[in-house]
């Protein structure tokens, strides 16, 4: 992949972000009352209040105060938690690290999982194991994340006692929401390997491999599952973005610190520094994770980087 | 083989749509109880004759609950499918017909959208609007606006380059009209399977809002509204966990063996062998 | 291959152990977080017992009702009661080695003054000034005997002014000095508030090394935690578990007396709670009883006048509304509010199963025709809307827990007086009754014992009567901890006493 095609890659993207920051801009201002008060929370005095309708030029027309925010946002400074009247940047950091930690080891497992899955059902076509793989995943499509969160804490942490039900304290903690977490994006990943699996399996070439003798592990790994990434890598990039979305929720069952309880907590709190920051974060995320998947795209698929 | 799961998954779906629907209809009727009647002096019991899923925290029996969630569960569907539908498909057509640069643009957009998840989108209209179950409702039917959109226009393009619709051009008959007859059946498909697919992730995201607080308030006997609140009696009283979420399940299964059902039938091209 | 497992296992294994908690080191699993490490700053009502192992009230209150000396070692009040002089315990000294003294109280008082969301309580003090090196002298605006009680406030407490002057006002939280059982170590938001023994401090050395708190917001794992080992304290335990986790030999469950007691606020000053009928309705709708025995397990007393059961002056003899919702209507109807409609301000989290109890209340409300929504705010914001003025005030009803600090029905019923209307004081409800009014200055300036219980008396009559505010229950304090852990000791604020005794017993 050239230089020059994830430049303009990159590029494409920014609209995308850019749309985001105006959301958060207007959140704000959409909200009944005066922007400075909201921003600087119901127990500011008023000098606080004045500082920072100076700083955001929040007397200004929209135009400017976006040129601001965005200079702003440019500079680091995501502005002060009405809660604890803290610098939004710092905390943030803290949380997103654990968020990322919570959903890389969900993909890992999802994918994994899924991955397994799907392949052995695109082999074992129409089988038992091909039967209960699809049951697997559609159950792990269809259980909302919050309930499957439920049950394991019910079964292991309660019943069984093997596993802590959250918080912090180890790689003991990460387990049960990981697993949470990665069993609905396994779900997906199976029925889309399956299915890639299942179209590069019946193509001219997987023949030709069989029909020269290969082994057929070796048709399955080296040829089918390569030609069959490209649409799985989509599924995986865009997994892992819906599980940053699905982490609220585990996050919120488990009592896991990270960015998304951080975003809830924050509703709760009206702390709307917060909320924005945690939104933009997010939204950079999605398009980090797009811009990689399409970096990968290259990687994985010969035409493309034939270009 | 795999044609004969295909087909009896999509019959199992169907069986348990109607099941829902029929329960949610009838619930003032099939339900033995007041879902809001709180009995405080028997709250937290396991099923029972009497209370077949328990009783929750404050006495009020969870069977009845759950029925009733049903019928916020089909509005809830209903609604959010009706915004998409409201929203996404004028803009395909006009995205679709128009071409060039509106086209472009147009979908430029989409694709921005599209891949926006659907919690978030409703975290930042609860943020601003309050939270709710009409709030959420209208948040999750907006965020699937772009995906039809774009189901909209691929059929209408697909539509334009159909043999018969250029012979028909070509030929000199009105654009418009031969659009408008070929289009319209072609639409259909991807938007029913969109759409029973998406009555199940907008139940979900209904549920997930109301677990955090952010969709239907209590009193309102929303599924996931229903779990929010057992969470903290998961060790006393586990059932009023359980079988809300079963319920969640079951429903969701339904709909996407339906939807997977309906896709194969009318759009066998994108069939899952 | 095996040997290789085996390593591997091994390696798995001590990767997978959580922070060992050894004899020495007390984790403690609470409600909430810490939102910041400053007591003056902070807000959430739990978290007094962690903030006070490291900066100390004045005074501590004993479950008894009594005020225990604590940096204050004694106290004097002057004959026109406006006066206080106290005298500060000498010797003692903060952690980074700067005295205890008069001057540094003064600071630190002003500084809470400044700004803790808890100011209020200290409104009636008029000035604060050194009078020497261990005395300071307080003002107040009023006599006001119970001063010295609000003074065992867990918001009121000391830091070191040097310490202060050294991180800047913003940043006390980052190195906070005080003169308690604990040092500050680190507080990692939303994980862990770490603290280690003073070594030197004033009423003995702590026999732990180290104090960890964690935040659990369920419940249910808090209580999984505690069972599981991960945590040796627990607060806020379901009154449904609390039974069940008594039965466990390895933990015992305490519920030392509260003085928490839940009340709904009734502006009585706005539509629709103008009308004593209307009031009064809401008493007979509300099963009382059946959220004490149903929601708490009977673990929560029900208050029969405004509280807490147990303090000097309480009189059940009141109480004349039961469950009657037939009665509920009829009031309703005569009132000219068959279909009545109101909001009810709320902070969900603070007080135990209060979201629970406020659904309850929604459901018997209805029984009777009428509809109560409920509006959740985060504390702050709350409180914040209860201290307008009358002109101002947007509250129709608030869900608020009081607490009584000296054992005296005093404490509770005196805020209903009419010049305590906020923001002066916290007549909430903007009540006023001139007999009431009376009563009260005879109450609290009166010598003789006798008429002074049967003014007490009369007064809880008239506001039982009344209802300015739907006085529904005492919170119960529900601790749970390992059985092993001892020198535990709380005041009836839930809040722990310094640390400094506790120990594991071998």
């Amino acid at each position: 992949m050239t230089w020059r095609r994830l430049l303009a890659r990159l590029i494409a993207g920014v609209p995308a972000l850019l749309v985001v920051t105006v959301l958060v801009f207007a959140i704000v201002r959409l909200i009944p009352g005066d922007p400075a008060r909201i921003l600087a929370g119901d127990f500011a005095t008023d000098q606080v209040v004045g500082e920072l309708r100076e700083r955001w030029q929040l007397d200004r027309p929209w135009p400017i105060q976006y040129v601001t925010y965005l200079r702003g946002l440019l500079r680091g400074d995501l502005g002060r938690s009405t809660a604890t009247s803290l610098p939004v940047a710092a905390d943030l950091g803290e949380r997103f690290l654990r968020t990322l930690e919570l959903a890389a080891a969900a993909t890992v497992i999802g994918v994994l999982v899924g991955g397994l899955a799907g392949v052995l059902g695109a082999t074992r076509r129409a089988s038992a194991v091909d039967y209960l793989a699809t049951v697997v995943a559609l159950v792990g499509v269809s259980t909302p994340i919050f309930w499957s969160g439920l049950i394991l804490i019910l079964l292991f942490s309660v019943r069984l006692e093997w596993l802590p039900a959250g918080g912090t304290g180890g790689f003991v903690h990460l387990v049960l929401p990981a697993v949470s977490l990665g069993l609905f994006g396994a779900g997906v990943v199976a029925r889309q390997t399956r299915s890639s699996m299942l179209e590069v399996l019946g193509e001219e070439f997987v023949r030709t491999a069989r029909a020269k003798g290969l082994a057929e592990r070796a048709v399955v790994y080296k040829h089918a599952l390569r030609n069959a990434l490209i649409p799985i890598v989509t599924v995986v990039g865009d997994q892992f973005a819906r599980l940053l979305g699905g982490a609220i929720l585990t996050e919120t069952v488990f009592s896991w610190p990270g960015m998304g309880r951080y975003l809830i907590e924050a509703i709760a709190m009206r702390d709307y520094p917060v909320i924005q920051a945690i939104i933009l974060v997010f939204a950079a995320c999605f398009f980090v994770v797009n811009l990689l998947v399409d970096i990968s795209y290259g990687l994985v698929d010969p035409r493309v980087r034939a270009e | 083989m795999s044609v004969l799961l295909r087909h009896r998954g999509a019959l199992v779906g169907a069986a348990i749509v109607l099941l829902l629907a029929v329960v949610a209809l009838l619930a003032p009727w099939l339900a033995p109880h007041d879902p809001n009647a709180m009995r405080l002096g028997e709250n937290l019991r396991p099923p029972s004759w009497a209370h077949p899923f328990g009783t929750d925290s404050l006495g009020r029996d969870v069977l009845s609950q759950v029925m009733f969630g049903a019928r916020i569960s089909l509005v809830i569907g209903g609604v959010s499918v009706g915004l998409a539908l409201l929203g996404g498909v004028p803009i395909g057509l006009a995205a679709g017909f128009a071409g060039g640069w509106l086209d472009r643009l147009t979908m430029r957009l989409v694709d921005i959208l599209v891949s926006f998840p659907t919690i978030l989108l409703a975290i930042i209209v609860i943020t601003i609007f309050g939270p709710g179950l009409r709030n959420a409702m209208i948040a999750i039917g907006i965020a699937q606006v772009p995906l039809y959109a774009r189901l909209t226009r691929g059929a209408v393009l697909k539509v334009k380059a159909l043999d018969y619709v250029l012979a028909a051009r070509a030929s000199g008959a009105r654009e418009s009209r031969v659009l408008w007859r070929h289009v319209v059946p072609n639409c259909l498909p991807p938007l029913l399977v969109q759409s029973t697919l998406f009555f199940a992730t907008a139940i979900l995201s209904a549920a997930y809002l109301g677990f955090l607080g952010l969709g239907a308030q209590p009193p309102t006997a929303e599924w996931g509204t229903m779990l929010s609140k057992a969470r903290d009696f998961l060790r006393v009283a586990p059932h009023v966990s359980i079988f809300p979420g079963l319920t969640i399940m079951v429903t969701v299964i339904g709909l996407n063996l339906l939807g997977d059902g309906l896709r194969d039938v009318l759009d066998p091209r994108t069939r899952i062998a | 291959m095996t040997r290789l497992l085996a390593v591997l296992t091994l390696a798995v294994l001590a990767w997978a152990a959580p922070a060992a908690a050894g004899k020495d080191a007390l984790v403690i699993g609470m409600p909430t977080d810490v939102p910041i490490f400053d007591t003056h700053k902070a807000t959430g009502l739990h978290n007094g017992s962690i903030l006070n192992q490291v900066s100390e009230p004045l005074v501590l209150l004993s479950t008894k009702g009594e005020v225990i000396p604590w940096l204050v070692e004694s106290w004097e009040q002057s004959k026109d009661g406006k006066t206080w002089t106290l005298k500060i315990r000498k010797n003692v000294k903060f952690t980074d080695g700067t005295p205890v003294n008069a001057e540094a109280v003064r600071f630190s008082l002003e500084r809470f003054r400044k700004h803790s969301i808890g100011k209020a309580t200290l409104a009636i003090v008029d000035g604060i000034s050194v009078a020497d090196e261990s005395t300071l002298r307080i003002t107040t605006k009023a006599p006001y005997a119970p001063l010295i009680n609000t003074l065992g406030y867990h918001w009121i407490v000391v830091y070191s002014k040097a310490q202060i002057e050294k991180t800047g006002d913003d940043n006390v939280h980052t190195a906070p000095v005080g003169s308690g059982p604990f040092k500050f170590v680190h507080h990692k938001r939303g994980q862990e508030v770490r603290l280690e023994a003073n070594e030197q401090y004033w009423a003995g050395k702590p026999k732990l090394k180290t104090v960890i708190s964690r935040p659990y917001p369920d419940a249910s794992a808090r209580m999984l935690a505690l069972e599981s080992g991960d945590v040796d304290l627990i607060f806020q335990v379901l009154p449904q578990e609390a039974a069940r986790l008594g039965k466990n030999p390895n933990l015992v469950v305490y519920t030392p007396p509260s003085a928490r007691v839940i009340w709904i606020y009734l502006n009585t000053q706005r539509e629709p709670f103008k009308d004593k009928r209307v009031r009064q309705a809401l008493y007979y709708a509300i099963d009382r009883e059946a959220i004490v025995k149903s929601l708490f397990a009977g673990t929560a007393r029900r208050l029969h006048s405004p509280g807490p059961a147990g303090s000097y002056g309480y009189s059940e003899a009141y109480d004349h509304y039961g469950y009657d919702p037939e009665k509920a209507k009829r009031l309703l109807r005569e009132a000219g509010q068959p279909n009545l409609t109101f909001s009810i301000h709320h902070t969900p989290g603070r007080y135990l199963l209060s979201a629970q109890v406020i659904e309850a209340i929604q459901g018997y409300l209805r029984q009777v025709g009428v509809t109560m929504r409920v509006v959740d705010l985060e504390w702050g914001t709350l409180s914040q809307m209860a201290a307008q003025p009358v002109d101002k005030s947007q509250i129709q009803a608030a869900f608020f827990g009081w607490r009584s600090v000296n054992g005296d029905i005093d404490s509770a019923i005196q805020d209903f007086g009419s010049q305590f209307w906020r923001p002066a004081g916290n007549n909430i409800s903007f009540y006023k009754s001139d007999e009431f009014d009376r009563l009260l200055t005879f109450e609290q300036s009166t010598l003789d014992a006798k008429k002074r219980l049967e003014a007490l008396h009369r007064m809880q009559e008239i506001l039982m009567e009344d209802a300015p505010a739907l006085f529904l229950y005492g919170e119960p304090q529900i601790w749970a901890a390992r059985k092993s852990l001892k020198g535990l000791d709380w005041n009836p604020l839930e809040s722990l006493h310094p640390l400094h005794r506790a120990y594991f017993e071998e």
